[in-house]
């Protein structure tokens, strides 16, 4: 197993998943908003990108739309597909509690599914869209093109999660902590709840669109199967793992993980172990959700903050370690008593 | 048609076997267990081999296979999920999740792959009129209803049962005037699984067996819980006729691949018009 | 500035009991005025009924004129009226500056602001420290919601109702938890943010403290109220020594 090959798959699949992973923390670490239905928003722009990007249809082909626009557009459009989707299913039911959401935006999810495979027209059914066209891909050799796409997805990554940063850092990303931690507190403060939440899912689907249409490029195919409940999961247990409520824990997670399934992976060379070692993954990767769901809520984010104030402590002399101020993780604690008196 | 209708009614009453056990667990620890399919997987599949494998005979097979899932089941509840109850439903519908990838996964691994059925003798198929039905679909039908007035009687005759429901109105109240809770959980934990466990050999009369049924089922379990209102029992039974009669009689218009889609209808529909469902109480929005 | 309240008449009914029954009272603009009473006498429910967490099934509610009664909790809030729990109640998860900061309105708390001007130090955050010095808690500033003690987090919960700038403010047993020093702390908490001009109304178990707070006194009684006025009148009335009778008599003939 290539060292070099593994650290370019974990920087360009494990991009593509910390984008999805800082659009969940906007809503679920941030905002409180559980949404199981992140692969649509993620299928929505990878769709959207592609048909705003290909070329037109030729005779032989049963879809009817390729617009041939640059790639600028097509990752704006990407967004917007997101967004717009994130408008119409979220809209309905941001009210919702919880696992209402959850299950309400999964639904919607799997609606948008059938709907992919189905309406050949535009998506061309159940085949999808293949031999995709990868931005720059003129520019250097084949066999160093790998390289090319993972730096790209490396620099929107670092652009995503700057941006992202500066929005949760700001007074606005304390009044979405506030509608989480207590929401009818915030809306007696003169909140508009509904909104704020609209505004934090609609952001996180427009960045799960852009990842969408990043992921065509290290693919080249957008086909149904590849958008399964399966990815949002998965996501789910990258913010787990890298502390839900930190964004640079979004990004741990996500490498840690891809990391993690690819090494495994490498591992397996016999044969019959090939065959099974999906599932083993699929076990270990819940066998070490719960466990950091139970025992390290705060994920890999709180763990090396910890140790940095564990560090700092020691030269200063100070015996106050584990001082959290802002601390990142509440939607995993205990429930609060939400009535009133 | 009314061949479909006569479909929609076994169907209905599989889906009925199918969310008892998940309606008793919502209502008692008021959360979601997406992990109650998998446990269903497990039964079915178990069946299969210590039937088909080991060659021991079906009612044996079935039996075991069921008092294995209500030990896991309730060996689950006590070491995963009730340390993780005080930090609400919203989490513990995620714990479920990661509960879904550590069976899916381990089952997945040891079973191997292609299709597998258990070695039924063949029985004639029955005809009431123009209708069709197998003795196996009767049989579903039968057990259906048994276990649903089964647990009836428990929860109302037994002093476990009453036990049962003190708590699931108010724990600490129940605990404070001296239920055992501690029991009174466990008892939910068996019956629960016992009954994933009977519905997976049930799924295991009527249909070949995949790795990936417990998807499927689980959607279809929501639908006919949120349908039915989180936290109600008895409306399950409607619920799930319903759902049955629908996703059965829908196919005169509809190609049959979309059955499922009846389930995502009915979890948006109910759930942004009234959350509440039929039965249930009302629902506090956050 | 400050709004009187006034309730007449008002009921409520939960399944077959009655909470609150016929409870009229009026509590003077500007003025700290207590209510009391045994366990289970309504004055939660009352306090509930004021901020329109529920509707009362008869009576009717006022505060400064206005009929209030059947308002949304929102539409009371935005009214003036705050309100602080029995059981304290914060945002967990922030610390506790900005436990109070993220009350005050700010012009960068929007979607657009966060990205364009996110820039650091406004007066949100100047005045946010003001009322945390106001309260005793400004050197725990940095610490989170979660870390502080019962008491701490009281007065934590009064910092973010003034944060408000509310016109009436309603204290829920606010002294359970505190020790002495601390208790006379909210005194002169009190007495300061009623000289302000707020009106301020409290539910106590602590008969001492409400004896040296407040001006006037209600107490109810099975969902009654039962006594009116000044507190020394009050506690001599014979209606309200016999409902304290053997719980907690001693408390009210000590006062």
């Amino acid at each position: 197993m290539n060292l070099m090959q593994l650290l370019i798959t974990v920087v360009t699949l494990g991009g593509v998943y910390s984008l999805l992973s800082l659009a969940l923390n906007l809503q679920l670490g941030y905002t409180g908003l559980i949404n199981f239905g992140i692969v649509a928003y993620f299928a929505a722009g990878a769709y959207t990108y592609v048909i705003l990007v290909q070329p037109a249809p030729g005779e032989f082909d049963s879809y009817v739309f390729g617009f041939g626009l640059p790639v600028w557009v097509g990752l704006i459009g990407a967004g917007l597909a997101g967004s717009v989707f994130a408008l119409i299913t979220g809209w309905p039911c941001l009210r919702l509690r919880g696992e209402y959401l959850a299950l309400t935006t999964f639904a919607f999810a799997e609606v948008l599914g059938s709907v992919i495979t189905n309406a050949d027209a535009i998506t061309n059914g159940t085949l999808g869209f293949t031999n995709l066209p990868q931005p720059l891909e003129n520019l250097v050799a084949p066999q160093d093109y790998s390289k090319l796409l993972a730096a790209m997805i490396a620099l929107i990554v670092i652009i995503v999660y700057l941006v992202i940063r500066r929005i949760t850092a700001s007074p606005y990303g304390t009044v979405l902590k506030a509608v989480r931690d207590d929401e009818l507190a915030a809306s007696l403060a003169g909140k508009r709840i509904q909104r704020l939440r609209l505004q934090s899912f609609v952001a996180g689907a427009f960045i799960s669109g852009i990842a969408g249409a990043i992921y065509t490029w290290y693919t080249t195919v957008a086909s149904p199967g590849l958008f399964s409940a399966d990815i949002t999961f998965t996501v789910f247990i990258i913010l787990t793992l890298g502390g839900i409520g930190s964004n640079l824990g979004a990004l741990i997670g996500a490498f840690i993980l891809i990391g993690f399934q690819e090494v495994v992976r490498g591992l397996a060379t016999n044969p019959v172990v090939a065959e099974r070692v999906g599932s083993v993954v699929v076990a270990l990767e819940g066998l070490m959700f719960l466990l950091v769901l139970r025992f390290f809520p705060g994920g890999a984010a709180e763990a090396l903050t910890r140790l940095r104030f564990r560090l700092t402590a020691k030269r200063r002399g100070r015996s106050d370690a584990g001082q959290n101020p802002d601390s990142g993780t509440p939607v995993l604690a205990a429930s609060g008593d939400g009535s009133v008196g | 048609m009314l061949q479909y209708a006569v479909f929609g009614v076994i169907d209905g009453a599989f889906l009925l076997l199918a969310t008892l056990g998940f309606a008793l667990v919502s209502r008692v620890h008021q959360f979601l267990n997406i992990a109650h399919a998998e446990l269903m997987s497990i039964s079915a599949l178990l069946t299969w081999w210590f039937s088909g494998g080991l060659h021991l005979p079906i009612w044996l097979a079935a039996l075991i296979a069921i008092i294995v899932v209500a030990v896991l089941g309730l060996g689950i509840g006590r070491v995963v999920y009730e340390p993780m109850l005080v930090r609400g439903p919203a989490i513990m519908l995620i714990v479920s999740v990661g509960v879904v990838y550590l069976i899916h996964g381990v089952t997945e691994g040891i079973v191997p792959p292609g299709i597998k059925s258990l070695p039924l003798p063949d029985l004639p198929t029955i005809y009431l009129g123009s209708v069709r039905v197998t003795v196996y679909q009767l049989i579903i039908v039968v057990i259906a209803v048994l276990s649903f007035v089964g647990l009836h009687l428990f929860l109302s005759r037994t002093r476990v049962g009453t036990a049962v429901r003190a708590v699931s109105a108010n724990r600490e109240l129940a605990r404070v005037r001296g239920v055992d809770v501690e029991r009174a959980t466990r008892y939910v934990w068996l019956i629960a699984s016992g009954l994933a466990g009977l519905a997976g050999v049930a799924l295991a009369l009527v249909s070949t067996l995949t790795t990936d049924l417990a998807f499927e089922q689980i959607l279809l379990i929501l639908s006919v819980s949120i349908l039915a209102g989180l936290g109600s029992i008895y409306g399950v039974a409607l619920s799930a006729m319903i759902i049955g009669l629908t996703m059965d009689l829908s196919t005169v218009l509809v190609p049959s691949g979309y059955r499922t889609a009846v389930a995502f209808v009915v979890i948006i529909a109910v759930l942004v018009f009234r959350p509440r469902g039929l039965f249930g109480r009302k629902v506090r929005l956050v | 500035m400050s709004l009187p309240i006034d309730v007449e008449g008002v009921s409520v009914q939960f399944g077959g009991v009655r909470a609150v029954r016929d409870a009229s009272l009026h509590v003077p603009a500007g003025s700290v005025t207590g209510l009391i009473g045994p366990n289970g006498a309504g004055k939660t429910t009352l306090f509930n009924l004021i901020c329109q967490v529920l509707p009362p099934t008869s009576g009717r509610i006022s505060i400064g004129g206005v009929d209030t009664t059947g308002m949304t909790m929102t539409r009371c809030a935005a009214m003036g009226v705050a309100r602080t729990f029995q059981t304290p109640r914060g945002f967990s998860g922030l610390d506790v500056r900005n436990n109070v900061q993220v009350m005050l309105p700010d012009p960068r708390d929007s979607f657009l602001g966060a990205l364009f001007r996110p820039g650091r130090g406004s007066d949100a955050r100047a005045r946010a420290n003001e009322l945390l010095d106001r309260v005793g808690l400004r050197d725990v500033a940095e610490q989170s919601h979660d870390r502080l003690s019962g008491g701490e987090q009281r007065m934590l919960e009064i910092a973010r109702q003034l944060a408000l700038s509310p016109k009436v403010l309603l204290l829920d047993e606010p002294t359970a938890g505190l020790d002495l020093p601390h208790q006379d702390r909210l005194r002169q908490l009190i007495l300061d943010m009623r000289d302000q001009g707020l009106t301020i109304f409290i539910v106590e178990h602590n008969i001492g403290f409400l004896m040296r707070t407040v001006q006037y006194l209600h107490v109810m009684n099975l969902g009654e109220v039962i006594a009116s006025g000044e507190p020394a009148d009050v506690t001599r009335d014979p209606r309200v020594v016999s409902a304290y009778l053997g719980r907690g008599a001693d408390a009210i003939a000590r006062a």
